[in-house]
């Protein structure tokens, strides 16, 4: 695939950005749009890891006609951090609006945008999913917990950085109450695919999210749970959990 | 303006290039914008223009669209040895730039600049694909490339144009008879050849740049003067 590294500025932000890409190596043989991939990093990761640490472009270069856009949130969780900037906000909705004057080609449709991510990323893609589901109309979210669900007692003032000094599961940050909430209005619901490693240390937090999927009447959500058997919180973990996904959403 | 460096794979010379592309700041959308594409000089690299000219001062208000590209030691033509860079600047590169990014698929939205052997090759592209480009310009250009054979120029000139009597009948002439608008920059060591080599052409017109400031003050004169967006 061709690699594209951006720099933009973000108004939402105030702040000069990288954001990475892979797009198709033909963009003039194509004309239908391209789906889009948002695919989000880790803790303290940055928008390369997913290039340096896993296949994905591999996995998206099957296709021609999957762009993968990675952007950079710094230590922030992808929310829109209770004493900070607003990173949910800038990926969730400056992020698209930019990146489709920059690339054209990028489809507008929600069925083509697919936001994913691992870890942190993972968290980050359900909280942005859920939250803007007229944007993204899939989640990907593997090694992801609710930071709701989270002990932050050794690390309260990242906590409170981020989430606010009150109770996270009273706040819009929840996103186990964001589920539910959701599932009660005639808003569209994202497809959700999520997944952990068997031996991930935070997979009790996995199953709380998973279970809460699963408590909603109906199946809204579409949702799929996959467990890696023997491997845990790592690089080919989610590397095989996001070859899943794309696999699911491109031959769907 | 939106900076974007792009990595990918050049079917013309079969290998990885990078690009350098600058956007507006900010994108009308559904707009496509005219586009100058700009070539290094020998021993160089897609960078240069970006380091040696503050193009952005001139490009954002210009509302254009940069592309600085990588010719490697190729001057931007097809080489007799089988690298195709000329195609990849005439055709390849513009088609998948269009094809990318919100910018023109037309002609006449398309420009061509470059200094030294890019200038050559700017000037190359403006005599082999008329239709391909709306007008070129060329900084302090390679002329005549048989200058360089004999000189310690790497690689061998022999090994991208063949022999020196050949270079006519291989195409790798220049005639100062355009068909599309051309501009050539010159300091005070380059202008009086120029002038020379120009005063029976067509289309083509010779303008005094300050060696100090050769690139900027160039870009500047052609994005602000040459070009007609």
């Amino acid at each position: 695939m061709t690699l594209m590294q951006f720099h933009i500025q973000s108004k939402v932000l105030q702040m000069g950005m990288d954001v990475w890409a892979l797009l198709p190596d033909q963009p003039h043989t194509t004309q239908e749009p391209w789906k889009v991939l948002w695919l989000l990093h880790g803790g303290s990761g940055d928008q390369t890891g997913w290039v340096r640490n896993t296949r994905i472009e591999a996995h998206a270069g099957k296709y021609n006609n999957l762009a993968v856009i990675l952007p950079h949130a710094y230590h922030s969780c992808f929310v829109d951090m209770a004493k900070g900037a607003r990173f949910g906000e800038y990926i969730g909705k400056e992020l698209p609006q930019i990146m489709r004057g920059l690339l054209p080609q990028l489809s507008t449709r929600r069925e083509d945008n697919w936001i994913s991510g691992f870890s942190n990323g993972g968290y980050g893609c359900l909280y942005i999913g859920l939250n803007n589901p007229e944007t993204f109309g899939a989640i990907g979210a593997y090694g992801a917990g609710d930071k709701a669900d989270a002990d932050f007692s050794h690390r309260m003032q990242d906590k409170e950085r981020m989430f606010g000094t009150g109770d996270i599961k009273q706040s819009p940050y929840c996103v186990r109450r964001t589920i539910l909430e959701l599932a009660k209005t005639d808003l569209p619901k994202p497809i959700v695919d999520h997944g952990c490693g068997e031996y991930d240390p935070w997979r009790d937090m996995n199953e709380l999210v998973r279970d809460t999927f699963l408590s909603v009447p109906g199946d809204p959500y579409r949702y799929r749970f996959t467990m890696i058997s023997g491997d845990g919180h790592t690089n080919t973990c989610s590397d095989t959990l996001e070859e899943g996904f794309i696999k699911r959403m491109m031959e769907a | 303006m939106n900076w974007i460096q792009v990595q990918t794979f050049a079917e013309g010379p079969h290998t990885y290039v990078g690009i350098e592309v600058f956007l507006p700041q900010t994108v009308e959308a559904g707009k496509r914008y005219p586009l100058l594409m700009l070539l290094h000089d020998h021993g160089e690299d897609r960078t240069q223009w970006m380091r040696q000219a503050r193009l952005e001062r001139y490009a954002e208000k210009a509302g254009m669209a940069l592309a600085l590209i990588d010719g490697n030691q190729s001057c931007f033509v097809n080489s007799v040895t089988g690298y195709a860079w000329g195609d990849y600047l005439v055709q390849e590169l513009p088609e998948k730039l269009s094809g990318w990014f919100p910018i023109s698929r037309e002609a006449k939205d398309r420009w061509v600049m470059g200094v030294g052997t890019g200038g050559y090759g700017a000037l190359m592209a403006a005599q082999n694909a008329p239709d391909a480009f709306a007008g070129a310009a060329a900084v302090n250009p390679v002329l005549d490339v048989a200058c360089l054979y004999g000189t310690d120029y790497e690689p061998k000139p022999e090994y991208l144009f063949g022999e020196k009597e050949a270079l006519v009948s291989q195409g790798y002439a220049l005639s100062p008879s355009f068909q599309i608008p051309v501009r050539l920059y010159c300091d005070a060591n380059h202008e009086e050849k120029a002038k020379q080599w120009a005063q029976n052409g067509a289309q083509i017109t010779v303008e005094a740049v300050d060696a100090e400031n050769l690139l900027e003050e160039a870009f500047q004169k052609y994005v602000e003067g040459g070009i007609q967006v």
